[in-house]
């Protein structure tokens, strides 16, 4: 059962951040033309097809002792990133990123840029009218984006297995506990969690298209 | 109040050039008037701030002079700065408000009381439509709710672009009767863009501004709008192909059910009563393509009016022909095919009867 609320905290956190993370970008992304948009788009979607453990490898680098993440943890007296919550948060994040963005650029492309110019010529600013028009606007979007990012999160698999190891209570994860479950025969447990995780994955989907006839708004 | 206008817009292929002043001498409605897609739509958005331009515009209103932009000095006042507000082609409600709080959401940011709010829902009666979703509203109502929240953003400027444009004739009237009304009791100076002679002729009190491809002119009367509309070297003309026709008072017409007579100098034109009776109608706007040519009187036909005049210009426009001719002192344009020009051996100086399928009356 740790494993659980774990991973439950881990797709709560990773989605929190991301939904923050990805606003901007998907803001830029949908109303801004820069040479070069296409690569940025193919890097912010790159996880989509990329293997788990390639991912996973980078990253294991990268956060490690010799990587930017290494440096990072020596700053509250740590060795490394890797094998820690804090990895595995960043592994998360990156790796359901395109989940996140992608409902979101579409939203508000799909949004345009009219409301927020009525919104100006009504004297409200960029704020004002984001905060008030294209945010009440986009909720479909949010919600879409918000559950598959969580969703995406929990069915995680290569990248915590490669970058978080497999440690109770810091970085084991459901599905890992699982496959460890599974691996020791002890199927009672593996089908419990295994249950659990199909019906979280399925009320999750359920919502999203839920909200997808009630809005008529955009969303995968 | 005056709008000083230095402006140079480029946008892909397409080029504006507008040097001009609009000055309302008392708040009124200026017309922007122009054919579509020669860049009304873009002038207009750089005024509010919307688009980005190069030049000056500077904008004095009770006696402060604002600039808005000058981009020599790199100042850009951003649009919720410049207090204008825009009424657009299609209304623009915000789909997640009702009626209500979409009225609100310009009545929270703007310097406006409670006697604003009250005068403006009664004056555009809208007490009903508050509490309703705006995908309930019909194409007027949206406009008229969109109109409301416009003026209770307490604009120094109201500008509107082709607001009428996809409303039925009906629904035209009421909002262009509404604008009117507001626009004298709130004291507001209105830009008011249209390709429509009719609402031109409705709607503009004093200075029109026309302006062509990339250039901007000015007129200062719908009197001279009607001269430019009728002289046909003029590049405006194909736009109306309209005549206008100046009428005496109307009266009440006898024996002829539902009908009243305008008198021109010597002959008369009959139309529908409307449903407002006023004898404030000046003029009468009547599309070339509604009137057709008979060489003689025809007693037979089922249009009422038949006028006698005659032919004083043609013009060859490619397939068609523009006849023009003079109705007791007074310019009618007539459009008519190649084949019937040829037919009826139609030359300047003879004389031709004109039947008018159609007109429109305006004060």
């Amino acid at each position: 059962m740790d494993a659980l609320l774990l991973t439950l905290q881990l797709a709560f956190f990773s989605t929190l951040i991301l939904l923050l993370l990805a606003t901007p970008l998907a803001w830029f992304l949908a109303h801004h033309q820069f040479k070069g948009k296409f690569l940025v788009e193919a890097l912010i979607a790159l996880p989509l097809v990329l293997p788990p453990t390639v991912l996973g490898f980078y990253l294991l680098i990268a956060l490690g002792p010799e990587g930017p993440g290494g440096w990072l943890a020596n700053l509250w007296g740590e060795q490394t990133l890797a094998f820690s919550f804090t990895g595995l948060l960043i592994g998360s994040i990156i790796y359901s990123l395109p989940f996140v963005v992608q409902p979101l650029q579409n939203g508000f492309i799909l949004i345009g840029k009219k409301p927020l110019e009525v919104a100006y010529t009504l004297n409200a600013s960029f704020w004002d009218g984001f905060l008030n028009v294209i945010l009440p606007l986009a909720k479909p979007a949010y919600i879409s984006a918000a559950t598959l990012g969580f969703a995406h999160t929990l069915g995680e698999f290569g990248v915590v297995l490669m970058i978080g190891g497999n440690i109770p209570n810091e970085t084991q994860v459901i599905s890992i506990a699982i496959f460890e479950q599974v691996e020791s025969l002890q199927y009672e447990q593996a089908h419990l969690l295994s249950g659990i995780l199909l019906t979280i994955s399925f009320v999750m989907l359920a919502i999203i298209y839920a909200s997808r006839k009630q809005s008529k708004g955009p969303l995968l | 109040m005056r709008l000083d206008l230095k402006l140079h817009i480029k946008k892909g292929s397409f080029c504006l050039k507008a040097d001009t002043q609009i000055q309302w001498r008392s708040p009124c409605i200026h017309v922007i008037f122009g054919e579509s897609g020669i860049g009304k739509t873009h002038l207009l958005r750089s005024i509010c701030g919307l688009e980005k331009g190069e030049g000056k515009i500077h904008w004095h209103h009770k006696g402060k002079t604002i600039t808005w932009l000058d981009s020599q000095q790199k100042k850009n006042i951003p649009s919720h700065a410049r207090h204008v507000t825009m009424m657009f082609q299609d209304a623009q409600l915000f789909p997640h408000l009702n009626v209500e709080d979409n009225l609100k959401f310009a009545f929270k940011r703007a310097n406006a009381n409670a006697d604003d709010w009250q005068h403006c829902i009664d004056s555009l009666r809208l007490e009903k439509l508050l509490p309703l979703n705006v995908d309930a509203l019909s194409g007027g109502q949206a406009q008229r709710v969109a109109l409301a929240r416009a003026i209770l953003s307490k604009p120094e400027l109201l500008i509107l672009d082709e607001p009428l444009a996809s409303l039925d004739w009906h629904s035209k009237q009421e909002v262009m009767e509404y604008l009117k009304r507001l626009c004298d009791q709130w004291q507001l100076p209105v830009l008011y863009v249209t390709h429509d002679v009719n609402e031109v002729l409705a709607l503009a009190e004093d200075v029109l501004l026309l302006h062509a491809m990339t250039n901007v002119t000015t007129v200062d009367s719908p009197k001279a709008l009607i001269d430019v509309l009728q002289s046909v070297d003029h590049p405006f003309h194909r736009l109306g192909k309209s005549s206008i026709l100046h009428i005496g008072t109307p009266q009440e017409a006898e024996n002829m059910n539902g009908l009243i007579a305008l008198p021109l100098k010597q002959q008369i034109i009959y139309v529908p009563k409307p449903k407002k009776q006023s004898k404030a109608y000046t003029r009468l706007c009547i599309a070339a393509n509604d009137v057709s040519l008979s060489l003689s009187q025809p007693n037979d036909s089922s249009i009422v009016n038949i006028l006698k005049g005659e032919v004083c210009r043609i013009d060859d426009l490619d397939g068609h022909y523009l006849i023009q001719l003079d109705i007791d002192g007074q310019k009618l344009l007539s459009e008519i095919s190649a084949y019937s020009f040829e037919r009826m051996n139609i030359k300047v100086g003879m004389e031709i009867f004109a039947q008018i399928k159609g007109v429109a009356l305006s004060q």
